[in-house]
């Protein structure tokens, strides 16, 4: 069998296309449960903010700490599999383990010291604020991990951005079933192949 | 430098055998999604597994799951190695 340097070029790169889609399914795959659980925490809350405004600041606590649980609880199943599959290293898993708590402490600082920059917000604002932070990260994330979670924090951003400028009186149920379900569904879109 | 593999270097089964290797030791990817991420047909699909299977680089296993038939694909200890000497031969021979 005869190969030249120019089919082995494309062969090589035929490869690599492959192994790095293979990485975008994977982090998809991974982060759709993610989406799917913080689309409902969002649902559940912001419905529940329509209708009892009054038990706004209790809600969004028990669905933040209760969002973070069951995250805390994906993050231990997802290194489970890992290493079920056999593509778990104790070495990664801690320095991701310290990555995520690291993301997670200077998440908490930026929101700690925005609140202390900004003042009292009311709460379509403080709802806005915290829900486009969220929206921007899922952006970030997907510049770096592919295009479909790019996508859906823009959806969420355009959701957010619109709710807030031209939906006064229900914002929050326009926040539940834009913003919410988009990250819903967006969880199994990311699922597809 | 090694020796290239006419088996794995057509170009379909060159991209099956590229997906397959980026799965983990214990990892098996379904026979719909591997023909998603190819873009290819169930026929041709079927060709290209039976030929890497024949060589014994794969391994295909099929269960039911619910009510439906599952069919699942992984590298053999064989494919992954036979995989990685034919990218080093093909990595070889830009640098040679």
């Amino acid at each position: 069998m005869n190969i030249s340097r120019q089919d082995a070029a494309q062969a090589l790169a035929s490869v690599e296309i492959a192994d790095r889609r293979m990485d975008t399914l994977r982090a998809y795959r991974d982060a759709a449960p993610f989406l799917q659980l913080w689309g409902a925490v969002w649902f559940i809350a912001n419905a529940v903010t329509e209708f009892w405004p009054r038990q706004l600041s209790a809600v969004w606590l028990l669905a933040t700490v209760i969002g973070s649980v069951v995250t805390a609880g994906i993050i231990v199943l997802h290194a489970r599999r890992r290493k079920r599959l056999g593509l778990y290293s104790a070495e990664k898993g801690r320095r991701i383990g310290r990555g995520f708590m690291m993301v997670g402490i200077t998440i908490l600082a930026y929101f700690v010291s925005m609140h202390l920059v900004l003042g009292h917000l009311d709460a379509r604002q403080s709802n806005a604020f915290t829900s486009l932070f969220w929206a921007f990260t899922y952006m970030t994330a997907g510049a770096w991990l592919g295009a479909r979670l790019f996508l859906t924090g823009a959806v969420a951003v355009v959701a957010i951005v619109a709710g807030y400028l031209y939906i006064h009186e229900h914002f929050a149920l326009w926040m539940a079933f834009s913003a919410g379900g988009s990250l819903m569904l967006a969880g199994f879109w990311l699922r597809r192949p | 430098m090694s020796e290239p593999n006419d088996i794995i270097h057509q170009s379909t089964r060159l991209r099956m055998m590229a997906t397959l290797n980026a799965l983990g030791a214990r990892e098996m990817l379904e026979f719909s999604r591997l023909k998603a991420v190819l873009g290819i047909s169930d026929g041709n699909m079927s060709t290209h597994l039976a030929t890497l299977e024949k060589a014994g680089y794969i391994q295909i296993s099929k269960d039911i799951v619910g009510k439906k038939p599952r069919t699942q694909i992984a590298l053999t200890k064989e494919g992954r190695r036979a995989f990685q000497d034919h990218v080093s031969y093909l990595r070889g021979l830009l640098e040679a």
